[in-house]
């Protein structure tokens, strides 16, 4: 006999292992290799190889292969079934820390990924009741004019709509809809405001309202019919029926009511109380009451056009005609350049972020970023299940051992800890539906008009989502376990604990932690950053006065009128009317010509009365303010801030003064130049700007007072504001007040991440605790040794503590700069006016975690490294 | 009876098996019929044709001895059953009738001459 035989073909020999049935392999891999041997002898290698590579491939037939192979029929499925989750509820009580651990780190993960699955089951039905859903589309246009942005807009000009109808084929109905159609309705005592729009006659054949009294084709035909929802018909007449009455809305006229609809359904886009009939409009304008603006194709900002495509149609030609329609109006307008395009109904929410919207928005970005932060916080309470189960697979590697002796299949074992793993989920979403309770509210009351979005209750076939939800983050979260634990064989696991391979996955296990931490810091970071933001531009010198400042909202009023009463009041020392509260937002702006360089551009405009300067304490740095002086002669006039000499390229202010500009085709002499302050929001630069005296864009008064005399000043205010007006309420704010509230979102800001950042350590701490109480419990034996030759508690605390301490300090580093990056060049490069980084916020977070964390660990190893050594060594 | 039927070559694999008598495993079985039969078959054409016998009850397998000569691994043995004894005798008393049936004549032309 031959000392050393020689091997066939490895690659192939390995194939086959590979291919072939197990209960096969061991005869068929015998014949084989007999057979080669014996043709290596009479034959030779050459040809034994290749009779050995043709056999084998020939063995590649179904009745070998392991893929043709059957599986085994297990006709006691229910029965295994109930065994798992037996077995399951066994194990799960056996480890209460463990289990503890898993279920409140995935409850308070979910309840986050509850609240994404909430705002998206609400986002995907909107507009879907509309019958015509499919074909139903809407107009967008994109303006572009000098000095002003150029953002995409919901609306359209009216006129082409009506355009749109006479020469467009291919489209079955078009409707003219024009907002604004709001205003205070009369009732026996006092009046209601209300938010209404008006809309085309086709407006019931196009949408799906339901319109509970009145015809639907004629309701809105005739000029000043107003169709009324349920609920406003009960709030203005209750047990009345409005059908037919008049209606007196003050600055519109009065109101025939020939309909009364159903309140719009949560899921549409579009929200009113009222509806008039289109052919209003033109009425109204007729008498001068609104201005001319429905047949302009200058208007972006009040009309919109929704049209229903013919069945069968395509999109392209509509297209085509909007792209030619929009070549004609740019070549017609000197300073416009105008595109169109469509939008279908079902797309408005979630959609994009345009201008003018009609109600609601909800646009796809910050959704997909609190998804994936929500995703991200889901994940790491996935991370500690994985991590804990592995960590703990030594105490059941001898059930799965004995289960794979006894038959279990891989796919089987895969099965148990599979649903093992859904049961966590399921009792985790149990407790986690309770959370997302007690903040959903939280939610929707600081995310501002998300409530226009999101429903306050919870629909039960929202229900059924959460529980969908939980089984896939069971899946995604056993996966792991399952295959590491399906994978174990008997043998080993049976022979000896040691020479399993779970340390092999040490370093899964640790990046995962590092994962978490880093994760944690960085929200953290993030919130303490933007708290010193907000506390940054509660302070910040935006250039103008703003304590004792009172703000009164004129609701339509005469504002000379309102002076004369409100001069009365001796505590108001000093009145002034305006067109804005400054610092609070985007201000108004008018097209203003510089007639030297022959180039318009809008500029922002305040209107404001001479004492408004002196109010805001903002100072005159050139020529003088605008003198009161005749009604006819105020429009003349005009002041501007330094960066509006600047920007029409003049080099000193002195140079400004007495120079012309042409505001709506009339010259405005400039007056006097004031120094720059922040009129818009602290995020903007500040820019051009100018001030002129225009009365009938006076929204606002600014009274300076003294506080200290406040309720009784507000008493005299409101017996003033009854003289000018009896029906509406008295409105007003202080200016530091309104101020903080247009920065309020930087407090929703702060809320949100805290919170995230709070979720986010807890889970990570709850993980580390875990790790931490594994950890202690292998080592156990080390320890007792350790101890029995001399070592202190404080070497052992630290010989525990080192790695977990090694790698949270990995995540604090990668935490930080991470944060800087994305809050110094992402979020804070959109402000600016905005603070640095520092040392102070970085710094915080990671103490706050790294204190959080030290307890965790060092509680457990405090409470191994302290055991007798007789006890642990005894152990087992 | 489908499932009982003997197919041509699978009657060939029962009698080599019931020639070789207690040593027909794998090796055995195909150099027999490459020698006697004339006929060059694969390993995974006899495996198949053994796996059919076996699901029809006509040849029963054990495990047997391992050897060195072929890597350790260990042989299967087949035996031909009385089923497949009795399977072997129907295919041959049917050709026997069929050769009865037929006229001389027919299978040794010119042998009246």
């Amino acid at each position: 006999m031959k000392k050393s035989l020689p091997t066939p073909p490895k690659l192939y020999s390995r194939l086959f292992k590979r291919l072939c049935r197990d209960e096969l392999y061991f005869e068929l891999q015998g014949d084989l290799l007999e057979e080669y041997w014996l043709n290596v002898e009479e034959r030779g290698y050459r040809k034994a190889n290749r009779a050995y590579k043709m056999e084998v491939v020939r063995l590649i037939r179904p009745s070998v292969l392991k893929l043709f192979q059957k599986q085994k029929k297990h006709y006691n499925n229910t029965a295994m079934l109930r065994n798992y989750t037996k077995v399951a509820f066994r194990s799960l009580s056996k480890n209460k820390l463990f289990t503890f651990i898993n279920i409140t780190g995935l409850a308070i993960g979910m309840s986050v990924g509850l609240l994404i699955v909430n705002l998206v089951f609400d986002a995907v039905q909107f507009d879907q009741f509309h019958t015509n859903k499919d074909r139903l589309y809407r107009v967008l246009s994109t303006p572009v004019r000098p000095g002003l942005n150029s953002d995409q807009s919901a609306t359209a000009p009216n006129i082409l709509g009506d355009q749109m109808k006479a020469d467009l084929p291919g489209v079955d109905e078009v409707v003219k809809i024009r907002r604004w159609f709001s205003g205070r309705i009369k009732m026996e005592k006092g009046s209601l405001f209300t938010q209404g729009i008006y809309a085309d006659e086709n407006f019931f054949d196009v949408f799906s309202f339901d319109l509970k009294r009145g015809n639907p084709s004629t309701a809105l035909s005739n000029p000043f019919s107003i169709i009324i929802t349920e609920t406003l018909a009960e709030t203005l007449r209750p047990g009345e029926d409005l059908m037919g009455q008049i209606l007196t809305i003050p600055d519109r006229g009065e109101f025939l009511v020939t309909g009364i609809v159903a309140d719009p359904p949560v899921h549409s886009h579009m929200k009113f109380q009222t509806i008039a009939s289109f052919s209003t409009v033109k009425a109204l304008e007729d008498q001068g009451i609104i201005s001319n603006n429905s047949q302009s194709w200058e208007d972006y900002s009040s009309g919109y056009v929704y049209f229903l495509l013919e069945e069968g149609q395509r999109m392209d030609n509509v297209q085509v005609w909007l792209n030619q329609k929009g070549l004609d109006v740019s070549n017609q307008f000197e300073n416009l350049d105008v595109t169109f395009a469509t939008q279908k109904i079902t797309s408005i929410i979630p959609g994009k972020d345009l201008n003018n919207q009609i109600g609601a928005e909800l646009i796809p970005l910050p959704i997909i970023i609190l998804g994936a932060i929500a995703m991200a916080i889901v994940l790491s309470a996935c991370f500690n299940y994985t991590n804990l189960s592995i960590a703990r697979a030594l105490r059941r590697s001898k059930e799965i051992g004995v289960r794979k002796i006894v038959g279990s299949s891989k796919r089987q074992i895969f099965t148990q800890f599979t649903i093992e793993t859904v049961i966590v989920t399921l009792i985790a979403v149990f407790f986690s539906y309770f959370l997302f309770l007690v903040i959903k509210p939280l939610f929707m009351l600081s995310i501002p008009r998300i409530d226009q979005i999101m429903q306050p209750e919870t629909p039960p076939t929202l229900m059924i989502f959460f529980v969908l939800f939980s089984i896939v983050i069971g899946l995604i979260a056993g996966l792991f376990p399952a295959l590491f634990f399906s994978k174990i064989k008997p043998l080993t696991a049976l022979r000896n604990n040691s020479s399993l391979k779970l340390f092999s996955h040490v370093n899964i296990r640790k990046a995962l932690i590092v994962v978490q931490f880093t994760l944690s810091i960085f929200f953290l970071i993030t919130m303490n950053v933007v708290s010193k933001q907000y506390r940054y531009a509660m302070i910040h010198d935006m250039g103008f006065e703003k304590e004792n400042i009172l703000n009164l909202s004129l609701n339509g009023n005469d504002a000379r009128k309102l002076i004369t009463e409100i001069e009365k009041i001796p505590e108001v020392s000093k009145i002034s009317a305006s067109s804005m509260v400054v610092g609070t937002g985007a201000s108004q702006s008018y097209m203003i010509k510089n007639p030297v360089r022959n180039d318009s551009a809008y500029l922002n405009f305040i209107s404001a009365t001479p004492e408004y300067f002196d109010i805001h304490d903002i100072d005159v740095v050139a020529g003088s303010i605008y003198e009161p002086r005749k009604p006819e002669e105020r429009l003349n006039r005009m002041m501007v801030n330094e960066k509006f000499v600047e920007f029409q390229g003049y080099s000193s202010n002195q140079e400004i003064l007495g120079e012309q500009f042409i505001i709506n085709g009339q010259p405005v002499t400039v007056t006097g130049v004031v120094e720059d302050f922040n009129f818009q929001y602290i995020e903007e630069p500040i820019r051009s700007l100018v001030f002129f005296e225009s009365d009938i864009r006076f929204d606002f008064l600014n009274l300076s007072i003294q506080t200290a005399l406040l309720p009784n000043t507000i008493d005299k205010l409101e017996t003033a504001w009854d003289v000018v007006d009896s029906e509406t309420e008295l409105e007003v704010k202080f200016l530091d007040q309104e101020l903080e509230e247009s920065n309020a979102f930087l407090v929703i800001f702060v809320r949100v991440f805290g919170f995230l950042g709070f979720i986010a350590a807890s889970i990570a701490c709850l993980g580390l605790l875990g790790m931490a109480v594994f950890n202690a419990e292998t080592r156990i034996k080390e320890i007792g040794i350790r101890k029995a030759v001399g070592a202190s508690i404080g070497n052992l605390v630290m010989i525990l503590s080192k790695t977990f301490i090694r790698l949270i300090s990995i995540s604090g580093i990668v935490g930080s700069f991470l944060a800087y990056l994305v809050l110094d060049k992402l979020v804070l490069a959109q402000i600016h006016y905005r603070v640095s980084i520092g040392v102070l916020e970085i710094m915080t977070a990671i103490v706050i975690l790294f204190s959080l964390a030290i307890l965790a660990v060092g509680s457990q190893t405090w409470k191994a490294a302290r055991r007798n050594p007789v006890e642990s060594l005894r152990y087992e | 009876m489908k499932g009982s039927h003997l197919g041509e070559f699978q009657e060939v694999v029962l009698l080599v098996i019931l020639s070789l008598d207690d040593n027909a495993y794998g090796v055995t079985i195909k150099q027999e019929i490459a020698e006697k039969v004339n006929r060059s078959i694969s390993r995974g054409a006899l495996h198949t044709a053994l796996t059919r016998l076996e699901e029809k009850g006509f040849i029963t397998s054990e495990q047997g001895e391992s050897h060195p000569d072929r890597g350790g691994r260990k042989k299967r043995y087949y035996t031909v059953t009385n089923k497949g004894v009795a399977a072997l005798h129907d295919a041959k008393s049917i050709r026997d009738q069929l050769w009865n049936q037929i006229p001389r004549l027919k299978l040794y032309p010119g042998y009246d001459k």
